[in-house]
């Protein structure tokens, strides 16, 4: 009875882990990084696979880097100067951790944020196309840097490209508020 | 502690004597009272004039003196050369590391081991898998660092803490490495130090041998003139000087070393103004900074604290009392008592001055017997005043262009630059190596010695980790990396193909890795003309993949690839990447155009970074002494090319390093994910190879200046010295691969028809396709048994 308590409390705890769904900010939280690949099942010699049509192995994507955890902090620490308004500590501490761990998205993408609130469009846009490489496969950043795409795409007056980055980035993550309310702001115009 | 001015006094007056008898000497003279009264007043009105000009002449000579030291030290003291600072290397958790190696680092910037943990500035303290250190501050007026603590485990780096905070860093900035000075006219090198660094004994020292009174007498010390004229009349010695501290410090600041009594007058007055301006201690540390003490080449060593560098490769405050007498006792003559060229000169002369820190009981008898008993200790030798003379130029040009003169070369400034000292040396011997390679091959045939160049840069950051610009900047300073304007060859063929893949985003035209192109002879008649491509080795291939047509660097699939996608495509990417001059020929395919290595290296940023091109950099701050920020770089970034189709690019250039023209790349040894390109031009006049992996990219050019063949491909001249200078750079970077963006996926083709393949397709291999781009047909040639159409 007791151990039927415990594993019924422990589904729900699980469950409510599960659904639980990021909240939109304005700069999504530094978090540890979700495009850890599986290790694939290694088949044993002695069990040779029937014949079949080959099978392609999917594309790699990021794999971790030994420099994640401290780029990690850095950008934690920028983050932190950048909301202080230190732009240029900011940009010296993402600079950093993108030399710690040059595949790690996350620099990339907060170096396009302070670019395009220079309106630094050019730069922004190669800073983000970068941040979209490592972080394609995490659903709230890939939606964060479409958002900010659209951003720049609206304020270049771009409104129906602007639009489609903006439904993207709603459909990658339906929950990032900011992206829906600037749909809805674009479709009404 | 330092004894008080009045001990000095002590000890340094009671060791001194002097004859009394040459005052016996002194002649009084008296006019004489038995003249007429017109006589006595023209005598007065003589005397007055006389006394008039006389005080006319001293108030006149005090007042310009008193301008020249008063204006003098209301200004900045010294012409202070700007310092070139390489890159500080950034420790963090997890960076493999031993710590051993972290010592060898510290040791290069003159640390000193201290088996005390409590370390002070400039000092470390190695255990087992710990090492406490504190790093120097590099401005003036800034506050000290904190010790930092960085454990070890399993050669890596555990973790480091501020001991001063016990906060847990994530990274840490060592202090750079400096690469060179920027010297204006004057080639002076300079540490400054301050008063209250030097270490007592070397203050000590210097006074036992130069000036014991210093802390008594007022700017002249009329005994030790005395005692110098006595030696030059009496005893007829060697000249003596008879100068104080102040009076040689006046003479270096203000006076030419002619000797004549004019210079000498006004030597004393403002030795005398100057004591007059300045506490003691401050005048010492003027001295001490001052003085000459020997030369590095054609540069001059000023000043204890660069001597100590020099000399005993530590800060001052760590030179210990031998060392001290050897510096003061090289203040006479630098050069005749320089140890590295005579040891045996200078050991004597320093005993002279432990003698003479013995007879003024600085040390002991014992410990006089000590110090004296020992050998002469001086680092070994080092005549590089200049780690990256290249580097050092493109910096120089580049402040020049931005700031004035007097301001790079006098105002000390300090400039931080990109540069990785390891993957310098590693650059310079690699290419030396590899250029003395091939003069062995070829110096016998043309009679002339090969040249070459070599640029590595952090793809991410467009930093320059690594550029040398010729076999030897003494002999040509000609910067090959810069200002060398040679054919690319082959090493452009990616960019025809990234111009292909580009199409489908487009114009919805499909290029893959498994299209099919046909490598075999073939003429194209252009605007008029023909053009006849051929391949380097005269073979042709018939019907090959995009992906093996680059691996092989096949000359005609590739020309036949860019009349398909259009020459103003493949010549508008050309422009977008950063090279000039381009006109859209069939010929251009080739690259048989002109462009730099700098140019290469940036344009290929776009290929390792997922198609954004990064600036390349040199300067990363530069700031004056007192750590006001100047100038601050920052990354540029242009978005060129899609994702999918840089890494396409990537992908199929690893091929070129696992089965292609680069195969020597992975035979070498250099084993990490990486992608690459040979280039050989027309009749062999250039080799080339351009290589990258996720952090690091290089490219190496070998050639003729004068473009006489070098008869060699990329893959045999160029490529080995990519190959030896990657294996050595990166072997402190941790291994990364390349990420692949969304938007790719991977199919299994038949490389022989480029369909998708089948279970009877031998040789079937798995392909990589943009989204949308993947073929809809299976392979023709080897299709299902018709037994398995029904099921």
């Amino acid at each position: 009875m007791k151990n039927t308590v415990v594993v019924i409390l422990l589904m729900i705890a699980l469950l409510c882990g599960c659904g639980k769904k990021k909240m939109a900010t304005i700069e999504p939280p530094v978090s540890e990084p979700a495009e850890v690949p599986q290790t694939p099942a290694v088949r044993p010699p002695d069990n040779p696979a029937p014949k079949q049509a080959p099978v392609a192995p999917v594309p790699k994507g990021r794999m971790p880097s030994v420099g994640d955890t401290s780029a990690l902090k850095l950008v934690e620490s920028g983050v932190k100067k950048m909301n202080a308004g230190s732009t240029e500590e900011a940009e010296s501490l993402f600079e950093q951790a993108l030399r710690v761990s040059p595949t790690n998205g996350r620099p990339y993408y907060y170096l396009g944020v302070i670019a395009a609130g220079q309106r630094d469009y050019d730069r922004a846009s190669g800073f983000f196309a970068q941040a979209e490489t490592h972080l394609h496969a995490d659903s709230f950043w890939m939606s964060q840097i479409l958002l900010q795409q659209g951003l720049i795409l609206k304020n270049q007056n771009q409104k129906s490209a602007a639009a489609e980055k903006f439904r993207k980035a709603v459909e990658t993550n339906p929950s990032n508020n900011w992206a829906k309310s600037e749909l809805d702001a674009i479709t009404r115009q | 502690m330092r004894q008080e001015n009045s001990n000095f006094d002590n000890f340094y007056d009671a060791t001194v004597s002097y004859d009394p008898a040459m005052f016996r000497k002194i002649v009084r003279r008296v006019p004489s009272s038995r003249k007429g009264g017109a006589l006595r007043k023209i005598f007065w009105v003589t005397a007055f004039i006389a006394v008039a000009v006389f005080l006319g002449f001293t108030i006149r000579l005090y007042l310009s003196c008193r301008k020249i030291v008063d204006d003098h030290l209301k200004s900045q003291t010294w012409s202070l050369p700007s310092t070139i600072y390489a890159d500080a290397p950034i420790l963090y958790q997890g960076l493999p590391m031993k710590p051993e190696r972290l010592v060898d680092y510290l040791l290069r910037l003159h640390y000193q081991p201290t088996p005390d943990k409590h370390t002070a500035t400039g000092q470390f303290y190695a255990h087992g898998d710990t090492i406490i250190f504190q790093k120097r501050v590099l401005f003036y007026g800034a506050s000290a660092e904190p010790a930092v603590l960085v454990r070890f485990k399993a050669g890596t780096i555990e973790s480091i803490q501020n001991l001063s905070s016990n906060e847990e860093l994530p990274a840490y900035e060592l202090e750079p490495v400096p690469v060179s000075n920027l010297f204006g006219q004057e080639w002076e090198k300079r540490t400054l130090v301050q008063y209250e660094q030097i270490p007592v004994h070397l203050i000590r020292a210097v006074l036992a041998i130069e000036d014991r009174r210093f802390f008594s007498h007022g700017g002249l010390d009329f005994r030790g003139i005395l005692r110098a004229i006595w030696n030059d009349l009496i005893n007829h010695k060697q000249l003596q000087g008879g100068s104080t501290v102040t009076q040689q410090l006046v003479k270096n600041f203000y006076l030419t070393p002619e000797r004549s009594i004019r210079r000498k007058i006004n030597e004393a007055v403002m030795a005398w103004i100057m004591e007059r301006r300045l506490r003691k201690e401050e005048i010492l540390e003027l001295y001490l900074n001052e003085i000459y003490l020997g030369q590095r080449g054609a540069m001059s060593i000023n000043g204890i604290g660069e001597a100590s560098l020099l000399y005993f490769g530590k800060d001052v405050q760590h030179v210990d009392v031998p060392e001290a007498a050897l510096l003061a006792g090289m203040i006479q003559a630098p050069n005749i008592y320089n140890p590295y060229k005579h040891s045996k000169e200078a050991k004597t002369r320093r005993n002279v001055v432990l003698r003479a820190m013995k007879e003024t009981n600085v040390i002991s008898s014992s410990d006089y017997e000590k110090y004296v008993a020992t050998e002469l200790k001086v680092k070994p030798f080092d005549s590089r005043i200049n780690l990256a003379p290249y580097f050092g130029n493109i910096v120089k040009t580049q402040l020049l262009e931005k700031y004035d003169q007097d301001l790079i070369y006098t105002k000390n400034l300090r400039v931080f630059t990109t540069l990785d000292p390891d993957m310098q040396a590693a650059a310079e011997e690699s290419l030396a190596a590899g250029l003395e390679q091939i003069d062995k091959i070829r110096y016998s045939k043309v009679k002339k010695r090969v040249e070459g160049c070599l640029i590595a840069i952090e793809p991410q950051t467009g930093f320059i980790k690594a550029l040398v610009g010729g076999r030897s900047y003494s002999l040509s300073q000609f910067d090959r990396v810069r200002q060398a304007k040679r054919q690319p060859g082959s090493i452009f063929k990616p960019v025809v193909y990234a111009a292909a893949f580009e199409e489908f985003f487009d114009k919805q035209r499909v290029f893959t890795p498994a299209t099919l192109v046909t490598d075999e002879p073939w003429t194209l008649h252009f605007q008029n003309k023909t053009w006849q491509p051929k391949n380097y080795d005269g073979q042709y291939h018939g019907t090959v993949t995009l992906r093996t047509a680059l691996a092989q660097s096949m000359n005609v699939a590739t020309a036949r690839l860019a009349m398909d996608v259009g020459l103003n495509q493949v010549s508008g990417l050309a422009k977008r990447l950063g090279f000039e001059n381009i006109k859209p020929y069939p010929s251009l395919s080739l690259g048989s155009f002109e462009v730099s290595p700098w140019e290469v290296a940036e344009a290929y940023t776009v290929f390792a970074n997922g198609g954004v091109r990064t600036e390349i950099r040199t300067l990363k701050k530069v700031s004056n002494t007192n750590g006001e920020t100047l100038e601050r770089s920052r990354i540029e970034v242009k978005k060129i090319l899609h994702p999918q189709t840089a890494y396409l690019i990537t992908d199929m250039l690893t091929t070129v390093l696992s089965s292609g023209t680069g195969a020597a790349v992975r035979q070498r040894g250099f084993m990490r994910p990486a992608a690459g390109k040979t280039g050989t031009t027309d009749e062999y006049r250039d080799a080339w190879f351009v290589g990258y992996t996720p952090n690091l990219l290089c490219v190496v050019w070998t050639g003729y200046d004068d473009n006489t063949p070098i008869k060699m491909t990329g893959a045999q001249a160029a490529l080995p010295i990519w190959t030896r200078f990657m294996k050595i750079a990166t072997q402190n970077i941790p291994v990364e691969d390349f990420s692949s963006p969304q938007g790719v996926n991977i199919k299994m083709i038949d490389p022989a028809t480029g369909g998708l393949s089948t279970e009877n397709c031998p040789s079937a291999q798995p392909e990589l396709f943009i989204d949308g781009t993947e073929p809809s047909t299976t392979c023709s040639q080897h299709g299902k048994h018709w037994w398995k159409l029904f099921g």
